[in-house]
């Protein structure tokens, strides 16, 4: 009697979010699947049946696959570039002094905490034609014309990377507290020097941390949408816009339904695989 | 032995310049006195503050983001607690599938979420309606209160409870007594970062606002999309200011690097 | 001329001072220990030597050149760290490789020196494994065939066996004698353990608040300890104030404070008599006798058996003294009989007593 209902317990806990999430997570998901396998007719809208048209349309069309192509590079430059930022900073962090440690990791972790469009309109500040980098540089005399920046990929890569490094450096952070100090001094001992210990010694063991500070970075910037909206503006459509596109103005939302599927599938898919190649490289001396 | 050289602190410096830049030009450009997007020098002015009261669209938005971020933070850790206790406390077939499912909002891309909950409100027909955005927000932040009350949750000794029931109290009181004080510091923490995630939300959101249910960060998206000018600066110096306030309360509460790094 | 020597080694740290004129010779092939509690510089000791911290002054010599300035990785130290601080991203075979790489030895020869190694520590078999795959021994032995594989100039070992539960702590006691024994290299072992200190190294040095106290053999240690610290931290002993009363040839008479009682103790030329001093006796050289024949006497307050043998307290005038006998069936004297103590005059160890002197 007494174990019978001490397994109830759990249950009965987890009972009201559990019906939550059935609810407004897994029915959500289930109609926007059966959706994007409708048919749009302009005048009537979504209509029932069953096509695989709006993929065939997403993966065949050359107007979504430059869309497609697009985001994969954004994230791709995005990722390569919070590694070679990230994971250093994350570096030097972790060989800071006692007060300058937390100090700096606030500062910059805690842009994290900070709107998306309030950050991303910084970045719209700085880049315009006008706006404080091409002012600065040509009263410096640097530049003789205004540097695009503003609706170029690199602009929306730059700001990208702003939001995300964040979380390359609290995934490699998390990998250095694993490291046992000590090894740097058995190292030591053994004759190595300072960057023999960094290379042959800390990087092997933060290989991880990187890897899965670069997922969540491709993740987040692959299906990033207020960042591209306003750096990238209206011609440099990433997945996200152009699925907001299809749902609030062209209003074809099988379609839209179609690609925001796609751009889960090929997340989870990224995430998995990525995550079974971790495992499995790393499984054997990993914490 | 253990400092960075001088190459390491340049790297440094430059990168914390470069998180800062953003925030400080917009700080900076909401204290023009000009119409025009010029970065002030000579003379400073708060009247871009001034014009936000005049803006009632920005004040409403304002205000419904706070009273949305306050009650879905809150109905986010009422149902975040239990499935905690659950989780830390016991252990029962399908318990890692359960913790999965009530993380996945953070892996799911939130313009998923946000044509997920479209279809699904107009389905129902609630769209554009305030319970709905309240109940999409509630999903999306439900993950980080779990975090947080889970960890303060499995951090502590579970001797402890044990110590408490063989000196004689009953499981509420050792919940009362014991677990529950254990877990607050989780459970403000939690609170306060659910709040912010509902406050700062744009991508899932700005699917399912309308005009009658606008936050704030659909306004400003909306409203950079059209023009940006100074008067959204000093928008965006509120919520700054807002979010750095609310980052004094999580340290004094629960620890700021603490919660960023995990345990640290 | 000593392997390595220490100088007059001074640390300062803001509030305190870690280590205050350590003094220290070691003959090459020598074992020795730094025995003391946790905070008596015992680590910082073997940090400065390691090259790891900087000493405020004094300095260390190894071959007769100091080694002020060399940095860690070029004193050619091999170290056996506490957490073992094995590669866990490399093999076995890899760990111990690695300074043998560092080294430039060419691959043909580092194999070979890698499989004797890992042969002198009995792990050839588990070369290609990763340390999380090894227990607790195995790794401790990984880590010590990597310290040994760069044939060091002195072999380190920080609390090497302090993780290692207490069987398997005996039998590498013996296995690390074994392999120092017959590699030669000169050893030092920091540790807080006194009977791993007395069980396997040539000497130890007993350290109390940054000061050596005594630097002695095992034996010497154990049995005429100089100090009051050496004498309670090193074995079990009971302490007795007293007064000599009178020295003659070999034997001086002990007056003990408080009774009249005098028993004889072995003379020490510095201590004259109406000297003040400590009596340190150790439990299995005192004896359980009828009152008469004691040179003190009290009541037995507790009888421990301890299975290979019994622990006697016994409460006197001036103290209680402790006393062990081997387990040879039931003890002859119940709790709460007057017994008598009694001991060989060689056996009391005076220690001049400092707060009395």
């Amino acid at each position: 009697m007494a174990e019978a209902s001490r397994s109830r317990v759990p249950l009965l806990l987890s009972l009201p979010a559990l019906l939550f999430f059935a609810a407004l997570l897994v029915t959500p998901l289930v109609m926007i699947a059966v959706l994007s396998f409708q048919s749009f007719d302009l005048a009537t809208g979504a209509t029932g049946g069953a096509t695989l048209s709006n993929f065939a349309d997403t993966l065949g069309d050359p107007y979504y696959h430059t869309i497609f192509l697009r985001t994969v590079g954004i994230a791709l430059a995005t990722t390569v570039l919070c590694v070679l930022i990230g994971a250093p900073e994350a570096y030097f962090l972790s060989r800071m002094r006692a007060p300058w440690r937390s100090i700096f990791l606030i500062v910059t972790l805690s842009p994290l905490l900070i709107s998306v469009v309030v950050r991303t309109l910084g970045w719209a500040l700085l880049f315009g034609r006008n706006g404080v980098i091409n002012n600065v540089a040509s009263g410096l005399g640097l530049t003789s014309a205004p540097i695009p920046m503003l609706y170029t990929i690199q602009g929306v890569v730059i700001a990208l990377v702003h939001v995300a490094v964040p979380f390359m450096i609290i995934s490699v952070w998390a990998a250095l507290q694993r490291l046992d100090p000590k090894v740097v001094r058995a190292a030591q001992s053994l004759g190595a020097g300072e960057t023999t210990i960094f290379i042959r010694i800390i990087l092997p063991q933060i290989v991880p941390g990187i890897l899965s500070g670069s997922l969540i970075v491709f993740a987040l910037a692959a299906s990033a949408f207020a960042t591209p909206a306003i750096i990238g503006g209206r011609q440099l459509k990433v997945v996200a816009t152009a699925t907001y596109d299809e749902f609030l103005g062209t209003l074809n939302w099988p379609l839209g339904a179609a690609i925001a599927i796609v751009l889960l599938i090929v997340n989870a898919t990224i995430m998995l695989t990525y995550n079974r190649l971790l495992e499995r490289r790393y499984a054997r001396f990993a914490q | 032995m253990n400092r960075n050289g001088p190459v390491a602190l340049l790297c440094h410096s430059l990168f914390v310049i470069f998180m800062l830049a953003p925030l400080i030009v917009v700080m900076w450009m909401s204290l023009t006195p000009s119409n025009l997007l010029s970065l002030p020098t000579s003379s400073f002015s708060l009247r871009w503050f001034r014009a936000i009261l005049a803006n009632p669209q920005f004040v409403s938005a304002f205000w419904m983001s706070i009273v949305l971020g306050v009650v879905a933070a809150t109905c986010a850790m009422a149902l975040a607690v239990p499935a905690a206790l659950a989780l830390a406390r016991h252990s029962f077939p399908g318990r890692e599938a359960l913790v999965g499912l009530f993380l996945s909002p953070l892996i799911i891309p939130h313009v998923v979420l946000g044509v997920a909950f479209l279809r699904f409100f107009t389905q129902v027909n609630i769209t554009g309606s305030t319970a709905g955005l309240l109940a999409s927000h509630v999903l999306i932040i439900f993950p980080y209160g779990l975090r947080l009350v889970l960890a303060a949750l499995t951090a502590a000794d579970p001797a402890i409870e044990r110590a408490a029931i063989s000196l004689g109290a009953s499981s509420w009181t050792v919940f009362r007594r014991v677990v529950f004080p254990l877990m607050i510091p989780g459970v403000a923490g939690g609170w306060v970062i659910s709040f912010i995630q509902s406050f700062d939300e744009v991508t899932m959101t700005v699917f399912v606002a309308t005009p009658s249910s606008m936050t704030l960060p659909v306004k400003m998206y909306h409203y950079i999309e059209e023009s940006i000018d100074p008067l959204v600066a000093s928008v965006s110096t509120v919520v700054i200011l807002l979010t750095f306030l609310l980052m004094v309360l999580v340290d004094r509460i629960y620890g700021l690097d603490r919660m960023l790094v995990g345990k640290g | 001329m000593a392997k390595i020597a220490l100088r007059g080694l001074t640390k300062r740290f803001a509030a305190f001072t870690a280590l205050n004129g350590i003094d220290l010779a070691i003959e090459p092939g020598e074992f020795v220990g730094l025995l003391g509690p946790s905070g008596c510089g015992k680590t910082t000791t073997l940090n400065i030597v390691a090259g790891f911290e900087e000493p405020t002054s004094g300095e260390v010599l190894l071959d007769g050149r100091s080694l002020r300035g060399v940095p860690a990785s070029q004193r050619g130290m091999g170290i056996v760290f506490q957490s073992y601080a094995l590669f866990p991203h490399l093999t076995v075979a890899e760990n111990v490789a690695f300074g043998l790489e560092m080294r430039k030895i060419a691959k043909p020869a580092r194999q070979q020196k890698v499989k004797e190694a890992l042969d002198l520590v009995r792990l050839g078999h588990l070369a290609d494994r990763y340390p999380r795959q090894l227990s607790g021994g195995q790794q401790q032995r990984v880590a010590l065939a990597r310290a040994l594989a760069i044939e060091p100039a002195l072999l380190l070992l920080d609390e090497p066996l302090s993780n290692l539960d207490a069987k398997l702590r005996e039998e590498m006691q013996v296995e690390i004698r074994a392999i120092q024994r017959r590699v030669g290299t000169t050893t030092i072992m920091v540790t807080h353990d006194q009977a791993e200190a007395l069980a396997t190294c040539d000497r130890i040095a007993v350290m109390d608040a940054g000061r050596i106290v005594q630097l002695a053999d095992p034996l010497t240690l154990y049995d005429a300890p100089t100090s009051h610290f050496a004498a309670s931290f090193v074995g079990r002993s009971s302490q007795l104030k007293a007064r000599i009363a009178s020295v003659e040839g070999g034997r001086c008479s002990i007056l003990i404070d408080g009774i009249a009682a005098t028993v004889p103790g072995a003379a020490q030329p510095s201590l004259p008599a109406g000297s003040a001093v400590v009596i340190a006796l150790r439990p299995e050289k005192v004896r359980l006798v009828p009152p008469k024949d004691g040179f003190l006497h009290g009541r037995l307050a507790s009888r421990v058996f301890q299975g290979s043998s019994w622990l006697f307290s016994v409460e006197t005038a001036i103290g209680a003294v402790l006393s062990s006998e081997p387990h040879r069936g039931a003890p002859a004297f119940n709790e709460g009989d007057h017994v008598g103590l009694n001991w060989r005059p060689e056996d009391a160890a005076l220690i001049a007593d400092a707060h009395h002197g």
